[in-house]
């Protein structure tokens, strides 16, 4: 009848649709679990080739984006051509790239279903809050051994109450950037930029006097977070703690407050900076010719490389008025690698994902030669893919200066929480444009905000 | 009239008809309805009551099993939380700016292309069009049309006034702003709806009301909006609905901020469950919101009425 | 008409009332108003970097630039990732249309007990805000086997009560006389579905056809969660994996958006046609 003809082809669409779905849940669950079977969650069709320990899938899970996208995808196709590991077995990456910004939340939601990946990328300043969902990586590997492998600075950053949690892929700590035509039109030499609070403050009133440019943005893209790199790492500078032992918020005593100030009256009365929470003013005012200094991170290399006409330089970020502490005293977090909790990996395989690891972390110079990241292996620094790198002069000879200097302080590992979401540092931004009627009100703000952030 | 005499006595005969005793129509009813129910009820059902289960209590997503009940704490930690307030607030706040200019909008330009207009077609077309954007597009527009000092609009604003404002940088202007956006973006969706029902209006009725000359605002009054009755009760219900779980729009364009005027419910659970992976608590943030919309509904049922 | 084409159109100038100016001027304005913002960031995506940055707007590219679209298409699994995403969006709506008004004519034409019930039940969980169910439903769509799955996109989609809450109202209001007619014919309950009850919902259902489509076609979060293979990625994640939030290059970011949504735009004006020919006909008397 001519109605059933009607649901008999919807019928058949479904079907077809079905069959397509079929055969992309098998491409895509292929190998899986390539060790021990256990609970295979992935119901879509068997493992594919992996049987027992004459090979090994390793699922990798990354979120780099931008110019590192590539270089990553690189490195993983150069270790599953070339199988530079000593096993007896073949290893491939599957590497899958999720969107930075949902990244932790598929990371969190997927575990809470219970299929993690075998590696995964992760801040280090994770690690903590995150703890219960990882497997630490010095489970799996001799330590004592690799420890030689990788630069003090960043082996003490996977470090956490004793155990070594991940391994460390690199350091992105804060930087200052200038822009040099910025300088010589205000008189100044551009190539001496600032070292200390009275060179910076010269600098800075020299470029409000003399040209009609903004002198400073606490950071370009005028966000929470970028705003508290800049703004804790004064704090530090000039002594102060920013979480006690019980990991309580407490960066509102004398440093906090001072640097509060300081910051309130750069886009006061001292005109140095836009008074506005108006997102990137700084990036386009500093790429324009509009701004003379700015603070950021290592990644910002890349970004500068591609813009034409643009000549900038480099300087350290201790610049705060009335320092008092030279080591620990600029911001640094790094990504890790960690491998995620799940039953259904074997011990086996853990080690030779953390192998993997180990591999990733020390043998590839690219990630900080393209990248601007600073790698965490020993040794990078004899490495002339490293030395070669365009911007190795301007930045990366200057931030490894200052990690063999000591000055980094880790950004915070905290318990619980997120520390590196926008609305715990919201405040630094809306002192920033003076949306509050005192710098204190916002420091307190900030300790409620952060407080609360990190309940559990 | 014989004929419903007749017809309802068609009606009684299908009603008697039984099988195994249960009338026939019980078995048709549930067994069209089950496809529906069924996926309704593993895949959202389902997870929405174990929302509510995980809400009383302290709920570790990453071992569920050592989770522990704590009733209604989570509650009372919520109705002391000033966060959750603000939240709140920010969330009626744009509530109130959206949903009945979204409902308005969309009923005016529905009936106004109803009308012999030239060029219906292209009108309904741009009336839509901004609905199948994506919200990351929407965002990344509207952040360039409203930027402090690249934006649109302060560009041309600049030229007759010296400080322009900043649409989503001042606390008084950033939720209006977000509100407005929002309109235009979803309005397609209740445009399209109420389109729909106004010409499932037999003309009839105007024609009717026409020869007992009546104006076009008693016709308004008296046909239009009784027969499109069910469809503005759903787009209605739908709107409050739908902005009152706004979350990306705030999320992407200003952080809550500035200051968190522009913070909201479900902006609240998201950072509970995923940032702070407190996800009992989101839970309760939800369900709160969902006794919130229940009550709503119930009293736009009851004003708006129901045609029986 | 069989005036002469002059005298018509000073007639029809002359008569124009100052309502109806006021009526175009509404309709139009607003329409210009709803087109511009995104007609400038169509315009902004074939600029070189120079005028993005510029403070002075420039509605018209003073440079045609094609790189961000030919990075994008060719850096990209584009015609795989739109595949996909016809196949999860067209399947998600194809099964919604079905199984809504299915449900739909049991709630409204059928009668058993136990209707209002589950009515409100759909109802209420609609109110459910969606990153509540994130967690839980990730659990049961992995305990089913269905991550990674076409599936776990589609079902999860079909469950949304917006379709049956939307297909309710309007059956509602479609006369009894049509049904009981067709009993006295002999019809059973699935003609009366099929021939009388579908035909007359049909702008309805294209609109809802409409709505679901897009929304399965812009959902992004839920299948970046289900899906973990980059070659079953839907159109929008391909594109926002590829490149993301990258200051710097403001041109790519608006490409990636357009593009996401230009397969979408291709079908929408071409659905427009269709629920417009299907109102109409519904609207031109076919109630007795």
């Amino acid at each position: 009848m001519a109605d059933s003809t009607s649901s008999t082809s919807t019928r058949r669409r479904f079907i077809k649709a079905a069959g397509a779905t079929g055969t992309v849940a098998l491409a895509g669950c292929g190998g899986n679990n390539g060790g021990d079977g256990g609970d295979d969650e992935n119901g879509g069709g068997g493992t594919s080739g992996g049987a027992g320990s004459d090979s090994y899938t390793i699922t990798f899970w990354e979120l780099f984006s931008g110019g590192e996208g590539p270089v990553m995808e690189n490195i993983v196709q150069k270790f599953n051509e070339e199988q530079p590991l000593d096993i007896d077995a073949e290893v491939t990456i599957d590497r899958q790239r999720t969107p930075w910004a949902e990244y932790y939340n598929t990371l969190f939601t997927t575990l809470t279903g219970g299929d993690a990946p075998d590696m995964a990328v992760m801040h280090a300043a994770y690690l903590r809050a995150w703890g219960e969902t990882i497997d630490p990586i010095g489970n799996y590997i001799d330590t004592e051994a690799i420890q030689d492998s990788y630069l003090d600075s960043h082996w003490d950053l996977v470090n956490v109450e004793g155990e070594v949690s991940a391994l460390p892929m690199d350091l992105h700590p804060l930087g200052g950037y200038y822009n040099k035509a910025v300088f010589e039109e205000a008189g100044l030499d551009p190539e001496s930029p600032p070292g200390n609070w009275e060179e910076f403050q010269t600098a800075a009133n020299a470029i409000v006097e003399n040209t009609d440019n903004w002198a400073f943005s606490q950071s370009p893209y005028n966000d929470g977070f970028g705003s508290w790199r800049t703004w804790s790492s004064f704090t530090k500078q000039q002594g102060g703690t920013l979480f006690d032992d019980d990991w309580n918020p407490a960066f509102d005593g004398e440093a906090g407050q001072a640097t509060s100030q300081t910051l309130w009256d750069m886009t006061g009365d001292w005109g140095w900076g836009e008074q506005t929470t108006s997102e990137n003013w700084g990036t386009n005012a500093f790429q324009n010719g509009n701004l003379g200094m700015t603070m950021n991170g290592t990644w910002y290399v890349a970004t500068l490389e591609g813009i034409e006409d643009l000549d900038y330089g480099f300087f350290e970020p201790t610049v705060a008025p009335n320092q008092t502490q030279e080591e620990n005293s600029v911001w640094a977090d790094g990504h890790t690698l960690v491998l995620p909790q799940s039953q259904d990996r074997s011990d086996e395989k853990s080690e030779v994902a953390a192998q993997v690891a180990h591999w990733m972390t020390t043998q590839n110079p690219e990630w900080g030669a393209e990248a601007g990241h600073l790698p965490a292996s020993v040794d990078i620094r004899e490495s002339e893919e490293f030395q070669n790198a365009p911007f190795y002069d301007t930045t990366l000879t200057n931030y490894l200066d200052m990690a063999d200097n000591n000055k980094y302080f880790y950004h915070a590992k905290v318990p619980n929480g997120d520390p590196n979401s926008q609305d715990w540092y919201q405040w630094v931004l809306d002192l920033w444009g003076h949306n509050y009627d005192s710098p204190q009100e916002a420091v307190d703000d900030g300790i409620t905000t952060i407080a609360n952030g990190m309940k559990d | 009239m014989g004929l419903r005499d007749t017809l309802s006595a068609g009606d009684d005969e299908v009603a008697k008809q039984t099988m195994f005793g249960v009338r026939k129509q019980t078995i048709e009813g549930v067994v069209w309805s089950l496809p529906y129910l069924a996926v309704f009820t593993v895949f959202l059902l389902w997870p929405a009551v174990k929302g509510l289960w995980m809400s009383l209590h302290d709920w570790n997503p990453f071992n569920p099993a050592a989770s522990e009940f704590i009733g209604i704490a989570n509650y009372v930690e919520l109705f002391n939380d000033p966060v959750f307030w603000k939240g709140m607030q920010g969330t009626f706040y744009f509530v109130f700016l959206s949903v009945p200019l979204l409902v308005i909008l969309g009923l005016v330009l529905a009936l106004g292309v109803n009308k012999n207009v030239k060029g219906k077609v292209v009108l309904r077309a741009i009336y839509f069009s901004p609905y199948i954007l994506t919200v990351a597009v929407v965002t990344l527009i509207w952040s360039e049309v409203y930027s402090e000092g690249y934006g649109l609009i302060n560009y041309y604003l600049g030229f007759f006034m010296e400080n322009p404002p900043g649409w989503l940088t001042s606390m008084d202007l950033a939720m209006p702003a977000l509100a407005f956006m929002t309109v235009w973006w979803l309005v397609g969706f209740n445009f399209v709806i109420l389109l729909a029902a106004r010409q499932g209006i037999p003309e009839r009725l105007y024609e009717a009301a026409r020869l007992d000359g009546a104006s076009t605002w008693r016709a308004f009054k008296d046909i239009t909006v009784p027969q499109m009755r069910n469809s503005i009760l759903f787009v209605v219900i739908i709107q409050f609905i739908l902005q009152f779980q706004v979350f990306a729009q705030p999320y992407v364009l200003t952080g809550g901020g500035p200051r968190d005027s522009t913070d909201t419910l479900v902006y609240y659970l998201y950072r509970s469950a995923f940032s702070q992976h407190n996800y009992g608590y989101g839970a309760a943030i939800g369900y709160v919101l969902v006794v919130i919309l229940i009550l709503i509904a119930i009293i736009n049922f009851k004003v708006i009425g129901t045609n029986d | 008409m069989t005036e002469t084409a002059d005298s018509s159109i000073l007639d029809r100038l002359t008569n124009v009332s100052p309502r109806t100016v006021g009526v175009y001027v509404f309709l139009y304005g607003t329409a210009l108003l709803m087109a511009i913002p995104y007609l400038y960031t169509i315009s902004r995506s074939f600029q070189p970097r120079e005028y993005l940055v510029d403070p002075n707007p420039h509605w018209i590219p003073p440079e045609i630039t094609f790189e961000y679209y030919e990075f994008l298409l060719s850096e990209s699994l584009f015609v795989q990732w739109t595949i996909n995403t016809f196949i999860i969006a067209g399947g998600a709506t194809l099964i919604i249309l079905v199984v809504d008004s299915m449900i739909a004519f049991s709630l409204t034409r059928l009668d058993w007990p136990g209707q209002s019930i589950v009515l409100s039940i759909i109802l209420a969980s609609f109110m459910v805000p969606y990153y509540m169910n994130i967690v839980p439903l990730y659990t049961i769509v992995s305990d089913l086997g269905m991550v990674n799955s076409y599936w776990g996109v589609i079902l999860p989609a079909v469950a949304s009560p917006l379709g049956v809450f939307l297909l309710y109202q309007f059956f509602r209001d479609i006369p009894e006389e049509y049904e009981e007619a067709a009993r006295l014919d002999g019809f059973s309950t699935f003609q009366i579905y099929s021939r009388i009850i579908l035909p007359l919902a049909r702008p309805i259902l294209a609109a809802l056809g409409l709505f679901m489509f897009v929304y399965n076609w812009n959902a992004f979060l839920w299948p970046l969660i289900v899906l973990t293979n980059e070659s079953a990625y839907t159109l929008p994640i391909g594109l926002v994996n590829l490149y993301q939030g990258n200051l710097e290059t403001p041109g790519l970011h608006m490409a990636v958006t357009i593009l996401a949504s230009l397969p979408l735009f291709i079908v929408y004006l071409f659905f427009q046609g269709e629920i417009v020919r299907a109102v109409q006909m519904q609207g031109t008397g076919t109630t007795g």
